[in-house]
């Protein structure tokens, strides 16, 4: 446990974390479900991390997915070369540029709430994305695809994405499903018409389960 | 395979702290998480960061309570304390509560730093919101407390978190 955490009274915690739990053994606290035992060593893998460099561009793509996981997590900061309203990060799996994509998104801007729906569309919609309005002010977006590997289902992706640019900005909540049984083995990134700014940056994470 | 998901340090709160200081924080990783799990006193948390109080802070949210949902925002120029920190989250005196920071890009010194925040409180609200820190400084310093300068309830735990990508 660092010596670097510390209380107001200026003291350092007794407890330490515990590995490997991840529910309480018989007679235990709840508690400990908080005490840092959410994930074991291993349980998260970081499989591959794409950044923008030399200039803004975009796709995104991640290919030949490994099919050892459970879950899959993109965790980015990101920014597009537009300059004005707000653009949605798009997602295509395995390359299908069919009609094969629902779903749901609510958002608010700080005054206003938004919900809408798509259905049969080209493109899953999975968050949105800062413009070039603020210097230096990236969005955030975490993308979570469920149970990727399993062939008996359609693929469910949520998505929570957001960006403050001081008195302006957007906070989003995206649910999508592509109408496909087949496992998940690459995953495009996108915002169409326009570009990725150089330092966004993509880590896709393989969840075991 | 070294751990990717790790938590870095953590915290209970004994009902008389109204602060939790975490420190020095490596900056080995990608994102930051910070869990707040438990009642966060009598009012929602704030985050700090390199115990920097000036006007940098803003945020957007989006709260829906079982019956409408809105959003609001709240911007620098606003007033201390609200643009001297983050103020993004849900509190109650004795409910368990459930805060989440995502705290991404942390250690970049080129850009500001997004939180993205997701909360829960059952009998309330649930709220999603974004918050910018409008500094390039890399994060190396937390400070969690309680927006009405309260101690937090016995028993909340904080735990903090760090994501390394590959």
């Amino acid at each position: 446990m660092p010596s670097s955490v510390k209380n107001r009274a200026g003291q350092s915690p007794t407890s330490d974390l515990g590995w490997g739990r991840r529910r309480p053994k018989s007679g235990g606290n709840v508690n400990d479900l908080w005490r840092g035992l959410i994930a074991s060593v291993g349980d998260f893998e970081s499989i591959a991390t794409v950044t923008i460099t030399g200039s803004d561009s975009e796709p995104i793509n991640f290919t030949s997915i490994p099919q050892t996981y459970k879950h899959l997590q993109i965790r980015s900061f990101i920014r597009t070369d537009y300059a004005g309203s707000t653009q949605e990060l798009s997602m295509r799996l395995n390359t299908d540029s069919g009609a094969n994509y629902v779903g749901h998104y609510i958002s608010g801007n700080g005054s206003v709430v938004s919900v809408g729906y798509y259905a049969a569309n080209w493109w899953a919609q999975v968050g949105v994305l800062a413009s070039t309005d603020a210097t230096n002010a990236f969005g955030a977006s975490i993308i979570d695809i469920l149970d990727y590997t399993n062939t008996n289902k359609n693929k469910t992706v949520r998505g929570l994405s957001g960006f403050d640019q001081n008195g302006g900005g957007k906070v989003a909540l995206y649910s999508a499903v592509w109408l496909s049984t087949a496992a998940i083995t690459s995953v495009r990134l996108s915002v169409p018409a326009f570009n990725f700014k150089v330092g966004s940056t993509f880590a896709l994470y393989g969840i075991k389960g | 395979m070294p751990a990717t998901y790790e938590p870095i340090a953590t915290q209970t709160a004994n009902g008389s702290d109204i602060f939790f200081d975490f420190a020095s924080i490596p900056q080995t990783y990608t994102d930051l998480v910070l869990v707040i799990g438990g009642a966060t006193g009598d009012s929602a948390p704030f985050l700090r960061f390199n115990s920097d109080s000036s006007t940098l802070y803003s945020c957007t949210k989006l709260r829906g309570d079982g019956s409408s949902v809105t959003s609001s925002r709240v911007a620098r120029g606003a007033g201390a304390p609200n643009d001297t920190r983050l103020e993004m989250g849900l509190g109650s005196a004795s409910e368990q509560v459930t805060n989440i920071f995502h705290i991404v890009g942390y250690s970049s010194t080129t850009i500001y730093k997004t939180v993205l925040c997701r909360a829960n409180q059952a009998s309330t609200a649930v709220l999603f919101s974004v918050g910018l820190y409008g500094s390039t400084s890399a994060i190396t310093a937390i400070r969690v407390g309680n927006t009405n300068s309260n101690p937090l309830t016995s028993g909340t735990v904080i735990t903090l978190y760090g994501i390394k990508a590959a």
